[in-house]
């Protein structure tokens, strides 16, 4: 049997294996139904299924100029779902936090704009709710922008200074204000959860059914039809690829099905379709590696069951599966990308949040491909010489 | 020939660039085409247990060939290194004249593997597991309908070839998972056990197909431990423990080696003492020894049949009514426990 004898092989190990796993309905659960199920439940949990609900409150304790003017901005700026609220005071806005009666506050403190003159600037405050992740996140991104705000200010009185000139007023300070900026980003206008949860619950799914290869390969040496399978012309080699391609038509019919699930039913724009699939694809082929990976060093069934439900969730604990974009600390930003599930959520959300496009996602495929690639050669290496015996 | 033996040569070293453990050379057994299967010091050691150790043995075109030992004598390590499944640690094996290792794909080709368990996607009908398997000996189109049908009516599974393997009965599945081994007609037949855990009738029914297929002119490697099947079905029996081959031949011949001759099973009333005496005195052909038992004697000797009038003739003279008489002949148990020194377990 030749080179197109040997892939005429593989593609029926990988045709038989997918018809034989759409016709097993606790994959059907698992891949589809399971993923889709809790990215409606987590994306109502955010709000309404289709968009953010984040009410912030603004409190300005300072009274300055550029104070008034960044509170007064904020409110103007509300949006549906993303909706801002002048309030009274730092202990008010603690006890409504604290009620629930909103999701998080900014505070300017008094003498803030008093003190970006002096050497040591004071801080804008945030009052985070303990369950109000979205909310949280929009209030600390609002104080960041005041903050950069402020500094561009510092830094223009210091060149004014440093030029010969006086010191501005606060007057002037104020007048260098940049304009508002508070604005949602996305397909369409919205950020919508289900846009983030949809593809982060069909990763996590996805990665748990990681060890489909390696309980197939192990299932089928165990009942001997390996045997029978590699005592025809057909190579060792050929079967772990078969496999695997079964694995990545099984990872791209799940992760399209969610994606197109979550769009129609709950309305998540993920973005640009070329980008999307080009995401999908690459990462059912990173899903299928690591899977071969696993079956290569696996002894049995459940071990392999074990490993892979164990890579499952690292990956999904380390790549952000159960957080929102944006509440993630910076040092877990960056830990995300040890793993394959950080860069393909990253790509997702530069898809749907920022409106991204094929181009931009290219750096996120090419890792998820490296991934493919370096955990089947891991699988290449050694898994053939497991089933002759040799390891 | 001269094209056939370029293109068999030009397909060799294509396999032999494969990979740098296909470097197995044929050492011209291959050029005797009586010999399908040539096994030749087969080692192989899963860590500092040996399972095969120095394994070496032939089987001929049209030959059903036994091997014959206990649970974990090696025998399945040992045809798992015929059909190319493991590598050996040593030896080599060449099928149909070419050497056989994992990636080989041209030997494999002649030999129909049937496993000792069910290996057959259970959710799957007979004729989707006849389909994918024959796609995978190469057959295709009108000649893989024609050979599916074929082997569904020679296992007599035709009328639930659609119906999930899950489905069927133990035998039904057994006689399924033999089909699987005849399609793409093979030059030899590798059974393992197939009969382990049967119910009789169905054992029977398979070594009726066996018995059938080794008329036909197939090539049969039977694996078992039960000594009557080997018996039975095999024209050539290797006694396999602890890794080695310790007797090899027909049953005859192994039993002749073991020296243990016939025994002439007299059950008779009257006196049999004298019986035994005379038959210790008189010319009985080749007399290997006289065993009294209650209204029994037992003649040991080298030859039952030819011993038989000498033994009715003592009888007569000694006075003494014979009610039966029967030659028992060896079996492959008592070779078994002359050179092993313990029982075939079942």
């Amino acid at each position: 049997m030749g080179r197109g004898g040997q892939i005429r092989a593989g593609a029926l190990v990988a045709v038989v294996e997918v018809r034989r796993r759409l016709g097993n309905r606790s994959l059907l659960i698992q891949a589809i139904v399971g993923p889709v199920a809790l990215a409606a439940i987590i994306s109502l949990a955010f709000g309404s299924a289709g968009n953010v609900d984040a009410e912030v409150g603004v409190v300005d304790e300072d009274g300055s100029p550029l104070a008034a003017a960044f509170a007064r901005g904020l409110v103007e700026a509300s949006a549906d779902g993303l909706e801002f609220v002048a309030v009274d005071g730092a202990a008010e806005a603690r006890r409504r936090v604290e009620d629930g009666d909103l999701g998080a506050a900014v505070v300017v403190p008094a003498g803030y704009m008093a003190s970006l003159a002096g050497d040591r600037p004071g801080a804008v405050e945030v009052i985070a709710g303990d369950d109000r992740l979205v909310s949280s996140a929009v209030a600390r991104s609002v104080a960041d922008a005041l903050t950069a705000r402020a500094n561009a200010a510092r830094l223009a009185s210091a060149a004014t200074v440093a030029g010969g000139g006086a010191t501005p007023s606060p007057d002037d300070l104020a007048g260098l204000e940049l304009p508002i900026d508070i604005r949602t980003r996305g397909s369409g206008d919205e950020v919508s959860p289900a846009a983030y949860f949809g593809p982060s619950m069909g990763l996590l799914f996805l990665f748990m059914t990681a060890g489909i290869v390696a309980r197939s390969l192990l299932d089928e040496q165990r009942r001997r039809i390996l045997d029978r399978v590699l005592a025809t012309p057909t190579r060792p080699g050929t079967v772990l690829a078969g496999k695997c391609a079964s694995a990545v038509v099984l990872g791209v019919i799940s992760l399209s099905t969610i994606w197109l699930v979550t769009a129609l039913a709950l309305g998540a724009g993920w973005g640009d379709p070329a980008g999307v699939v080009l995401l999908i694809v690459a990462t059912a082929l990173a899903v299928a590696g690591i899977g071969a990976a696993v079956a290569a060093i696996s002894r049995t069934e459940q071990a392999a069951e074990s490993f892979a439900m164990a890579v499952a969730f690292l990956f999904a604990l380390v790549g952000g599966n159960f957080i929102p974009p944006g509440v993630l600390p910076e040092t877990l930003r960056r830990l995300s990308l040890l793993s394959p599930n950080g860069w393909a959520l990253h790509g997702f959300a530069e898809l749907s949040a920022a409106d991204g496009t094929a181009v931009d996602v290219l750096p996120h495929a090419a890792v998820l491909l490296a991934w493919a690639l370096v955990t089947g050669l891991v699988a290449v290496r050694l898994l053939p010489r497991r089933l002759e015996g040799r390891a | 020939m001269r094209e056939v033996d370029a293109a068999a040569r030009a397909e060799a070293e294509a396999e032999a660039e494969a990979g740098p453990d296909d470097s197995n050379t044929d050492t011209g057994t291959g050029t005797d085409t009586d010999v399908v299967l040539a096994c030749r010091g087969l080692r192989k050691a899963y860590g500092d247990r040996v399972a095969v150790d120095g394994v070496s043995l032939t089987i001929a075109r049209g030959e059903t060939y036994g091997l014959l030992g206990p649970n974990g004598a090696g025998k399945t390590t040992t045809i798992s290194m015929a059909c190319g499944l493991l590598r050996p640690d040593a030896g080599e094996v060449t099928v149909a004249g070419r050497p056989i290792s994992p990636t080989a794909t041209t030997a494999k080709a002649a030999i129909g593997l049937v496993p000792q368990d069910v290996a057959l996607y259970e959710d799957l009908s007979a004729v989707d597991n006849l389909r994918f398997f024959g796609r995978l000996q190469g057959l295709r189109g009108r000649e893989l309908t024609e050979r599916v049908a074929t082997v569904l009516e020679v296992v007599g599974l035709a009328d639930r070839a659609g119906d999930r393997v899950e489905t069927y009965s133990g035998g039904m599945k057994r006689r399924a998972n033999i089909a699987v081994g005849l399609l793409h007609r093979p030059q030899l037949l590798v059974l393992d056990e197939p009969t382990v855990g049967v119910d009789p009738q169905s054992r029977n029914a398979i070594l009726e197909s066996v018995e059938a297929l080794g008329a036909e002119g197939l090539s049969v490697l039977y694996t078992t431990h039960y000594m009557g099947e080997a018996e039975r079905l095999c024209d050539r029996v290797g006694i396999i423990d602890e890794g080695r081959i310790v007797a090899e031949g027909t049953r005859r011949q192994l039993v002749a080696q073991i020296g243990a001759g016939d025994r002439i099973e007299v059950a008779a009333t009257g006196d049999l003492a004298a019986f035994a005496t005379r038959l210790e005195g008189a010319a009985t052909p080749g007399l290997l020894g006289v065993e009294r038992r209650d209204g029994a004697v037992s003649v040991r000797v080298t030859d039952g049949p030819a011993a038989v009038a000498a033994v009715v003739g003592a009888a007569e003279r000694a006075g003494v009514a014979i009610s039966s008489i029967e030659v028992v002949e060896p079996d492959l148990e008592d070779v078994f426990l002359h050179l092993t020194g313990k029982a075939l377990r079942d």
